[in-house]
């Protein structure tokens, strides 16, 4: 069996950055540890030299930039609620379908994120419901995070977007047409609107945010943490899937398959096991593996819970025909509005993404042939028959003044990622409870604030997922392996160190044990940098 | 569950969504003929399915027959990325080379049960000589049926071909989104020089304020 002194499961924000940290102590103290990253997805950037994804396009990088099918297959990680979505969509007795998206690729969820870099309010951290208690564990605070978030920052270049040059910045970091449209209708509207913060440099092209760019301009992990984890020799395999861990002795061994030998089955021993695989990858794999954790070592009974989508929330309309939103062109996101953070704990944000993922992130709507409104469930919108004739027509109106927004806000953590059997075995699924009436009275807030704005830009909301079909969507998984000061509260310390599992790690967005209200990505970026300044003094210990 | 037949398929996913025994399993006269159909006549009423999800328009309002609908369906990425979207139960191990068979078995399977309600509702018209709102009617009824999970499934394949652009970008452009640039050789931009007013919003003479601390929320 082959064995590495540090294992590191998927390459995305808490991965890559736990690597490098790591890498970095082991340097500075003369460690001689080997750490290797066994990460799912094919390796784009040429930083595994073994990987079996051999293109290279014009730019020198992996992308295809394609629509092809099998690539989106590749790129992204879809989990839904299988049961619902057979069962096809609502069912009023039911939970309303959840259904999550993530990147699979070398670089994780950087992959397919949109760069957005905020960091989570002061009263995040403080969030405590009807027990009482504070939700994070007690050392975690906006103060304690805010030089984490700054390291972070610096890593992954973030710059805040502009209205205009005007304002002393490049034509690249300005908004693009659908924030200003945006901003006129918050303005209208008696809100206002900000720039937001993007890891992005010097991008003046702006397609391809989900396929890869024509040029490097989105500052995901490949660029930096991960290529100076290589620098420090941190070994990047890429298509070697996990599908156990299990505890040996005082280490670890890990039963993979390797893309790169033909799907070979491989085992790799370790000494310090860190799990990265992502809020619903990472719990998935803790569920396939609670029954080699007995004793002293059995899993806490949280794992699987307390699963949010970031109170994600999003709902199209058409603007009046004076504007030219034209969200296909430029950064997909750049600018929000906090307006309703202080009283309601969201944030609102335009956008756009090619269709395709959208297409992909929306199982039920795709899946539906009948208008559930007709159903009267929780249906606020007029109604619109989502196949045939009617249905293209009312897309042909969209076009360029189509204008969508996501909510992203405070939820309760109403999903779960549960094991469910299937015909062969047991497959991953996730499940989203009945809403909490606080979440409810979130997107109801939220649906206002949106019509709002539409009404101020003479336009109409149309479609929102949620409220037409039952269906939650999120692109921003947050929980599963909640992060808290006992096991009889969750399943990892505030080190990410699983609860009777010494040198067992969760670090990624797994452990955040509330939603965010904003893009999660920077949070995890300075947890994950926490927690590595945290281990290293131990480090030497923990390799012996 | 070794074995890839038609009942054995048809037992894989009614144990996972609803049952399709009786669905196909009719001794129709219809149906039986409808099994024997060539090649050239399955894909004609498959075809006749799709443009019930996205009908063809004339010139400047393609349908599924235009966007390469039937090409989605028939590819075989399609039954993973399906499986992925939740329309199929993950497929057997043994079945994961045999996917031609599946996608034959899947078109056999709406071919019979269309051949059953046309039959039923028209008495010897083939379903792909209906009108549109014959087609229509028959796949609503048929859609809440047993055989739903497949009628799903290759709507979902219509819907992903048009507004996916997977095969050429007709159906993104037919709903206002720019053509894809150089989109015959795979490499395509949906950016442009032209994606920035470059000023600052004004209405009625304010300009948006800052409710932020350094761009975060305090």
């Amino acid at each position: 069996m082959e064995s590495v002194d540090i294992a590191i499961v998927g390459s995305g924000f808490g991965g890559a950055i736990t690597a490098m940290r790591l890498a970095e102590e082991c340097a500075v103290r003369g460690l001689r540890a080997r750490i290797r990253i066994l990460e799912k997805g094919h390796d784009y950037f040429n930083l595994d030299p073994n990987t079996v994804w051999r293109y290279r396009n014009a730019q020198g990088n992996g992308f295809k930039q394609t629509m092809k099918l099998d690539y989106y297959a590749q790129m992204l990680n879809i989990w839904t609620d299988l049961e619902s979505v057979a069962a096809g969509a609502v069912d009023p007795n039911r939970f309303p379908t959840f259904s999550i998206m993530g990147g699979r690729a070398v670089g994780g969820g950087s992959l397919v994120y949109l760069g957005v870099s905020l960091r989570a309010a002061t009263d995040v951290f403080e969030q405590r419901w009807e027990a009482g208690r504070r939700l994070w564990p007690s050392m975690y605070t906006r103060a304690h995070l805010n030089p984490y978030y700054a390291r972070a920052e610096g890593e992954l270049k973030v710059a805040r977007m502009k209205w205009s040059t005007s304002q002393g910045v490049p034509l690249w970091q300005t908004c693009t047409k659908r924030d200003h449209v945006f901003a006129t209708g918050c303005l209208k509207a008696g809100f206002t609107a900000e720039p937001l913060k993007i890891a992005l440099q010097n991008d003046t092209s702006d397609g391809w945010w989900h396929t890869g760019q024509r040029f490097p301009g989105r500052q995901h992990l490949p660029l930096n943490y991960l290529a100076r984890a290589k620098q420090l020799g941190v070994e990047i395999h890429s298509g070697c899937s996990v599908s156990r861990i299990a505890p040996d002795g005082r280490g670890y061994v890990i039963d993979y398959r390797d893309a790169r030998s033909g799907g070979e089955r491989k085992t790799l021993a370790c000494k310090i096991l860190v799990v990265a695989a992502g809020a619903v990858g990472s719990t998935a794999l803790l569920l396939r593996s609670e029954h080699a954790f007995r004793g002293d070592r059995e899993l806490s009974d949280h794992l699987g819970r307390h699963v949010s989508g970031n109170g994600d929330f999003t709902a199209s309309g058409i603007v009046g025909p004076q504007y030219r939103v034209e969200g296909h062109k430029g950064k997909p996101m750049s600018s929000f509005s906090p307006s309703f953070w202080a009283d309601s704990k969201f944030i609102l944000v335009p956008f756009f993404v090619s269709p395709m993922p959208f297409a992909f992130g929306q199982p039920a709507a795709m899946a539906y042939p009948k208008n559930p409104a007709a159903t009267g469930r929780r249906s606020t919108e007029p109604a619109t028959r989502l196949w045939g004739g009617a249905y293209k027509e009312l897309f042909k109106s969209f076009g360029p003044r189509l204008l969508t927004m996501v909510c992203l806000g405070l939820d309760r953590c109403e999903g779960e990622v549960k094991k469910v059997p299937t015909l062969t075995g047991t497959s991953i699924s996730v499940e989203w409870k009945r809403t909490h009436p606080d979440t409810e009275a979130m997107w109801t807030k939220a649906t206002q604030a949106m019509r709002k704005i539409m009404n101020a830009l003479d336009g109409e909301l149309l479609t929102d997922a949620y409220r037409h079909r039952g269906h939650v969507i999120s692109m921003h998984p947050l929980g599963g392996c909640r992060m808290a000061e006992t096991r009889q509260r969750g399943v990892v310390d505030d080190k990410g160190e699983v609860f009777g599992n010494p040198n067992l790690f969760v670090i990624d967005g797994a452990i955040i044990p509330t939603s965010l209200g904003v893009n999660p990505s920077l949070t995890i970026c300075a947890v994950a940098e926490s927690i590595a300044d945290r281990i290293a003094p131990s480090l030497g210990e923990r390799l012996a | 569950m070794t074995t890839l037949d038609r009942r054995s398929f048809l037992t894989f996913l009614g144990a996972s969504s609803v049952s399709l025994v009786g669905c196909t399993g009719s001794e129709d006269t219809a149906v039986s003929q409808a099994l024997d159909y060539s090649e050239e006549k399955r894909q004609a009423v498959v075809k006749a399915l799709l443009d019930v999800f996205l009908p063809s328009g004339g010139p400047g309002h393609p349908g599924a027959a235009e966007v390469g609908a039937y090409d989605t369906l028939r590819a075989k990425p399609f039954v993973h990325v399906a499986t992925e979207l939740g329309f199929l139960p993950k497929l057997p191990p043994e079945w994961e080379d045999r996917l031609d068979d599946i996608d034959g078995l899947i078109k056999d399977i709406l071919v019979g049960d269309l051949a059953a309600a046309t039959s039923h509702h028209h008495g010897d018209r083939r379903f792909e000589d209906l009108s549109l709102g014959e087609r229509t009617a028959i796949v609503e009824e048929r859609s809440e049926g047993p055989c739903r999970p497949l009628y799903l499934y290759a709507r979902a394949a219509a819907m992903i071909a048009f507004f996916g652009a997977l095969w050429n970008d007709k159906g993104i452009v037919a709903i206002g989104i720019p053509a894809y640039e150089n989109f015959a050789d795979d490499l395509h931009n949906s950016g442009s020089t032209d994606f920035t007013y470059d000023r600052i919003p004004k209405v009625n003479g304010s300009e948006p304020w800052t409710i932020t601390v350094d761009g975060d929320l305090p």
